[in-house]
């Protein structure tokens, strides 16, 4: 059967209460107080729309069986690059084949929903696609959009097999809507009236679409038992159901005050925890917004409720979190207060792209090695055997590191090393399986390393060339309870 | 090791000069201020040096890159220059390249200059650079005190030391080095501190504070070495002569960071370089027959488990020795009786070379309110790089 075959999350681990945004900015825009409600993720210093798409796509490979990814589409309105193809980091980070195609669409947050449903229309007998949706959007401090944008990240496998939900319809309409506009060299985006995007696009374009799709297949809104919209407020979304004629106790939770607004990944994200809800025959109604809309009815399978139990998803993310409790730390790691570095600071190691393009399998796949000859779990994988006992020349077999669990040898808090959240912590650490690597440790608040303790690998950025804007990402490790 | 150099070579001369923020100097001028002590030292001039060795670390902050500034600031007459880099072994690397080619017999009178100039970066602690282009793809963040750092931990759980009782010795590594830096004239810091105070400094890099860490300093010093022969003839109407009684350098291969079995409680290079060392030196008992050390106390853990590798205490009782005085000034090993890196400083070439400079001086007696009753081997180490990958050299000076 074809359809959706498994589905993975990723939130940040750092939550930012609305309150805090409203103490910092209440003074200046009193206006923020309704929506000063909750929580939202806020990526960390290291984290942005691709590492977050990593650990999502991470996820969802890890339950269900696909036969082989062919695809990879990534939806994102916040990738780090107009040029050089996120996906294609997505493809070398998961370690999959070359011969993957890879697609990144962006344009409108319609994108993840619209990813979706191209890949379930796609002929499966080609192989599965991976569907990544992940979007970090950038807001002006002081902005409703501040309030209510979220960070984080969904992916579902599609393809043939064991379908989890299927695509019983779907329906699109394109309408040069513009709510929201961000040219490429502008860090923010620029916002119409919300009452006139209320009435006009939430209120219209939204429901107008979806209900056409009911209609064409003869059904109505109380035939929905789950409705995902693409909205954060919860008031928002109960006014578009009740256009739309699903019952308020169908609209899937927007989680305003626990995630937020997570732009192109926010109907994917409710979608998972729709899935995590549904039995087998219910109707799920999926719309994506932007510049139009795209209504997807799902269908849960019998197959559902089983293979569910082996994949983490919403609730499980939603309950990994640390509250950052300062709103200036926040400012500083999302790049949006420039703040005295110090000239250690300034100091730069510009990357060359042909070194990266060498050691690809090492920094992004996070390959070592394992010694054919005497067994030795190494990184990096050399030609020459590490272990002093062994040396034997060109016998190694790539290992990777990046699924694996690891355990704490040594572990310090580095207040000297330049950083937009010192201090930097990093440590030894040996690997389940042999092998061990010197690395940082990412969510440091969240769970504070200390020797012995047990950690997993996570994607993560190290730093950015301020001159060139390369980022450079390797693999960091994180407490297993973080 | 092919039978090893010892008593091959002689220190004829030497000279340091005085380290710090030398605000006021160039490298070019530190080298001149070390040279003009050493030549006199040897009494000789210039033009009988027949080959020469440069030393500095991080070059592009002062000197520059090749031989040739050390020609150019000393006027050298032509002779062959080279220089090398290697860690904080550069200025014992650069030694090394004149004893050797003096054992060999290709020189006939050599000269080792160690240099660097730090503190025009800006900045305190150690300058930033690379690591190499794949490393610096996935190495961690790091700085020089963070992954010394991290040999607490290890040591700790190696020999169930408690926190508390690490947290002392060091402080107690850190209060004796500061005492001896206030007799040292040329010394960098000359301050005494307390246990408590090195106990609640700020925090560098946990459990390092600011007093757990060595000065960042500018300074030259150097030598020039002959053999025996010659310097028996320059020097033997004023004074002894000191010999070169081993000299050895390890270097990592990856083992200590790539595979198991390491846990970052000690230096895998030491301990290979001490043995090298003691081997050619013919040392059975370090800790009897080194009378003084000088050892890369870039951090004062590096310190305490330093007195292990070299043999100076047993495994696991570091932390007591070090507490009950051992190696103080007064105690029975005394080690970094000038000041150590902690307080002479450490101008990363260089360093190696002052080691030496103090313990030509203790050989000779004329180390004024520093000079120790009886010296006849002293024993100096350096460490560049990191606990998990680093070089190692250990050299042992003695008399005639």
């Amino acid at each position: 059967m074809t359809g959706i075959l498994s589905y993975g999350v990723h939130l940040p681990v750092l939550r930012l209460s609305r309150a805090q945004i409203l103490a910092a900015h209440g003074w200046y825009n009193p206006a923020l107080a309704p929506l000063a409600t909750g929580e939202r993720a806020i990526c960390n210093w290291d984290e942005d729309a691709l590492t977050m798409a990593v650990e999502a796509a991470r996820a969802a490979l890890t339950g269900g069986d696909h036969g082989g990814i062919a695809r990879v589409l990534l939806a994102s309105t916040s990738l780090p690059y107009v040029e050089r193809s996120g996906s294609a980091v997505l493809c070398e980070a998961l370690g999959l084949e070359t011969r993957v195609m890879p697609l990144d669409a962006g344009g409108s947050t319609r994108a993840g929903v619209a990813t979706l449903l191209t890949a379930l229309q796609l002929d499966a007998a080609s192989g599965a696609t991976l569907c990544v949706a992940s979007d970090d959007r950038p807001a002006r401090p002081a902005s409703a959009q501040e309030m209510l944008f979220g960070a984080g990240a969904a992916a579902f496998v599609v393809g043939r097999g064991e379908a989890i939900a299927t695509l019983r319809a779907v329906h699109s309409r394109t309408a040069d809507f513009v709510d929201r506009l961000r040219a490429p060299t502008a860090h923010y985006g620029f916002q119409w009236e919300e009452r006139w995007i209320r009435d006009g696009g939430h209120l219209g374009l939204l429901p107008e679409t979806a209900l056409e799709l009911l209609g064409q297949q003869r059904l109505t809104g109380a035939d929905i038992q789950h409705l995902v919209l693409p909205l954060a407020q919860p008031q928002a979304a109960r006014a578009v159901a009740k256009r739309i004629g699903v019952p308020a106790e169908c609209v899937v939770d927007t989680l305003y005050e626990r995630s937020g607004d997570l732009g192109a990944a926010l109907s994917s994200w409710l979608l998972v925890a729709a899935l995590e809800k549904a039995r087998p025959g219910e109707r799920l109604l999926v719309c994506g917004f932007g510049q139009g809309c795209d209504a997807l009815l799902l269908e849960a399978t019998d197959a559902l409720p089983r293979v569910r139990t082996q994949m983490t998803g919403v609730a499980a993310a939603l309950a990994r979190r640390h509250a950052e409790t300062n709103y200036m730390r926040y400012l500083v790691g999302s790049r949006q207060l420039d703040v005295e570095a110090g000239i250690r600071g300034e100091a730069q190691r510009p990357t060359a792209p042909s070194v990266a393009w060498r050691e690809r399998r090492t920094v992004l796949g996070f390959q070592g090695g394992r010694c054919r000859r005497c067994g030795t779990v190494q990184f990096p994988a050399g030609a020459i055997c590490v272990d002093p006992a062994c040396k034997a020349h060109g016998d190694m077999e790539p290992v990777g590191f990046a699924g694996r669990r690891g355990r704490i040898l040594n572990c310090t808090a580095d207040h000297l090393a330049a950083s937009l959240r010192p201090p930097v912590h990093y440590g030894m650490v040996e690997f389940e399986g042999g092998g061990r690597v010197l690395l940082e440790f990412a969510d440091t608040d969240a769970q504070p390393p200390q020797a012995g303790m047990a950690v997993r690998m996570v994607f993560r950025l190290r730093r950015v060339d301020p001159v060139r804007q390369w980022r450079d990402y390797f693999w960091k490790a994180t407490g297993v309870g973080a | 090791m092919n039978g090893g150099i010892r008593d091959r070579v002689a220190i004829v001369g030497m000279g340091c000069s005085r380290f710090g923020e030398r605000w006021d100097a160039s490298a070019t001028q530190l080298m001149q201020e070390a040279f003009a002590e050493c030549l006199d030292d040897a009494g000789l001039g210039a033009d009988e040096i027949d080959a020469a060795w440069l030393g500095s670390c991080v070059e592009d902050l002062h000197v520059g890159r090749s031989g040739i500034p050390l020609a150019m600031a000393l006027r050298l007459g032509n002779v062959p220059v080279t220089r090398v880099e290697n860690f904080c072994a550069t200025g014992t690397e650069a030694f090394r390249g004149a004893v050797y080619a003096v054992a060999a017999g290709a020189s006939r009178i050599a000269l080792a200059m160690g240099v660097e100039k730090l503190k025009d970066t800006g900045y305190g602690g150690l300058p930033e650079f690379s690591f190499g282009a794949e490393a610096d793809l996935w190495w961690p963040n790091l700085t020089a005190p963070g992954t010394f750092a991290l040999l607490a931990d290890g040591y700790a759980a190696r020999h169930g030391v408690a926190p508390r009782d690490l947290r002392r010795a060091m402080a107690h590594v850190s209060v004796k080095s500061h005492a001896n830096g206030l007799l040292s004239p040329k010394a960098h810091i000359r301050r005494a501190v307390t246990e408590q105070q090195v106990i609640d400094a700020p925090v560098i890099a946990a459990p390092l504070g600011l007093y757990d860490c060595c000065g960042v300093s500018d300074g030259a010093a150097c030598a020039i070495v002959t053999t025996p022969e010659i310097a028996r003839s320059l020097v033997a109407a004023r004074r002894d002569v000191v010999l070169v009684k081993a000299i050895q350098i390890a270097a990592s291969n990856g083992a200590e960071a790539g595979c198991g079995g390491w846990d970052a409680s000690h230096f895998v290079t030491t301990r290979v370089a001490a043995a090298r060392a003691y081997a050619e030196a013919g040392v059975r008992d370090p800790a009897a027959d080194v009378d003084v050390a000088e050892v890369h106390d870039c951090f004062s853990i590096t310190e305490l488990v330093t007195m292990e590798d070299l043999g100076f205490a047993q495994p696991g009782r570091a932390v007591h020795d070090v507490l009950d005085g051992a190696f103080d000034a007064a105690g029975r090993l005394p080690c970094q009786i000038d000041g150590g890196l902690k307080c002479f400083g450490h101008p990363i070439g260089a360093s190696g070379l002052r080691m030496l400079y103090e313990l030509h001086a203790q050989l000779l007696g004329r180390a004024g309110e520093r000079q120790l009753a009886r010296v006849d081997l002293g024993l100096a180490h350096n460490l560049g790089g990191f606990p998990f990958q680093n070089v190692c050299s250990v050299t042992l000076l003695g008399r005639a």
